[in-house]
């Protein structure tokens, strides 16, 4: 999200320079390459041919970091074109054309009053991820061997193990509930528009 | 301009497609020849040979059609289910559109890929489950996205004029509102069918009812993982298929 967030912003302070095309590719890549053929290539990268972690025998950072970068890359696409998205939007109100009057330049009145818009758009960007963080994760955790929730669920699931499957779905809308509880309520707290903090 | 490239672009798409049904018609992708195991790609083979000799570009021509399968599946359940439940979300009475509105926005909670694992644990890994899974994720938001958008255009001035003339609602549907809304369903309908040939790839790579003889590309890869590093290019042909095909639909369905 961190990652996301700057590459939107450095997008739209270049709207044709690298990170714009580097985010839009970032997209396209996430909607088509299938997440086995970049969590091999991640393999093959950070711990065959740089050496940078031990996926099976290293410590518990060193194990869990490979799942977390293939997801993160899969993920940082999404947010740094909503950020791109909303920052285009910010561009055009009014109270951004009074920042800029009030003799702000473009860049530090994005992130000056351009960031809470950007929060709030992300957050509705972060739920469908978490949901995909709990369960999704399942090829990246294969492939690096981690034996984390999804591959537990991938277990339960081949053995028909439906006990494990309905707590599953169970903790699957207990968690998107709460996440999605706790964003509306931030977003609430946040959102820069009156109408929608009342 | 951008309607002649997007139609080229699906010509291209469309002409892979058939070359490599071309290439494998006829050929048993179980084939076995251990006399020409792990041959590297060549103009005979252009993926090269596994590790029990059996031809690439033949099995990857086998796992499209089940892929295909999946993608039929899903366009014929999401469109019709999304579309009937979106116009009676609109044209219903209240109870009947707050259980549409309510069973899509259930839908729409659960992440695709979870509903698909859900539905493969109890039916089996299959294109008919996983295209019947993912056809009913998509219909939720289809159910959503008609409903919104054919309250939008139910407020335009023609179609006020249809209903002050008297046409039924399943006129004022299919002649007025299934027509303005169906460019913005197209454009959402090429990203879900580029998501359900990643989704399937990804189901039958984590093995679930593991048979090696199926030439799924996501079995393909799972199978040939031990050979990542003497033989990359048994796993270049599965992760190719899946970018070109999820790729090029995205692509060329899009505006």
């Amino acid at each position: 999200m961190t990652f996301g967030t700057l590459l939107g912003y450095a997008s739209c302070f270049h709207r044709h320079g690298i990170a714009s095309a580097f985010s839009r590719m970032l997209v396209i890549a996430s909607q088509s390459i299938p997440s086995f053929a970049v969590a091999f290539l991640v393999f093959w990268l950070v711990a065959v041919e740089l050496q940078w972690i031990r996926p099976v025998f290293g410590s518990p950072i060193e194990r869990i970091a490979g799942p977390i970068l293939v997801v993160a890359l899969f993920a940082t696409g999404p947010f740094a074109r909503v950020t791109f998205g909303t920052l285009v939007a910010v561009q055009s109100s009014s109270w951004f054309m009074t920042a800029l009057a009030k003799g702000l330049s473009r860049k530090r009145a994005m992130i000056a009053h351009g960031g809470r818009s950007v929060v709030v758009a992300n957050a509705a960007v972060l739920v469908p991820e978490l949901g995909w963080a709990v369960g999704g994760t399942a090829v990246s955790e294969i492939v690096f061997g981690v034996s984390g929730l999804s591959a537990y669920i991938v277990e339960a699931a081949a053995s028909r193990d439906y006990a494990v499957l309905q707590l599953y779905l169970v903790a699957i809308f207990v968690w998107l509930g709460t996440a999605h509880g706790c964003i509306t309520a931030l977003r609430s707290r946040i959102d820069p528009r009156p109408e929608v903090r009342r | 301009m951008p309607a002649k490239r997007h139609a080229l672009s699906l010509l291209v798409v469309a002409g892979l497609v058939a070359l490599l049904l071309l290439a494998a018609r006829g050929s048993d992708p179980h084939a076995i020849d251990l006399l020409r195991a792990l041959e590297p790609p060549s103009l005979a083979q252009p993926f090269g040979t596994d590790h029990l000799g059996r031809s690439i570009a033949v099995r990857l021509a086998d796992g499209l059609w089940r892929t295909l399968a999946v993608l039929f599946l899903l366009t014929a359940v999401a469109i019709p289910a999304g579309f009937a439940l979106g116009f009676l979300a609109i044209f219903g009475s209240e109870a009947i559109s707050r259980f549409a509105i309510c069973f899509a926005r259930a839908g729409v909670a659960v992440p695709t890929f979870i509903l698909a694992l859900a539905a493969t644990a109890v039916f089996g890994l299959s294109p008919v489950s996983v295209g019947i899974a993912i056809g009913v994720a998509a219909a939720a938001q289809y159910t959503l996205l008609a409903a919104e958008l054919g309250r939008t255009a139910l407020k335009e001035h023609f179609v006020l004029a249809s209903v002050a003339l008297g046409v039924s609602p399943v006129g004022i549907a299919i002649r007025h509102v299934l027509p303005t809304i169906a460019p913005v369903l197209r454009r959402h309908l090429s990203t879900d069918l580029a998501r359900a040939v990643v989704a399937y790839a990804g189901l039958a790579f984590i093995g679930l009812g593991a048979d090696t003889g199926r030439s799924d590309w996501g079995a393909m890869a799972w199978e040939y993982r031990a050979w990542v590093f003497e033989a990359p290019w048994l796993l270049f042909g599965p992760a190719a298929a899946v970018g070109v095909l999820a790729g090029g639909l995205s692509y060329a369905m899009d505006d």
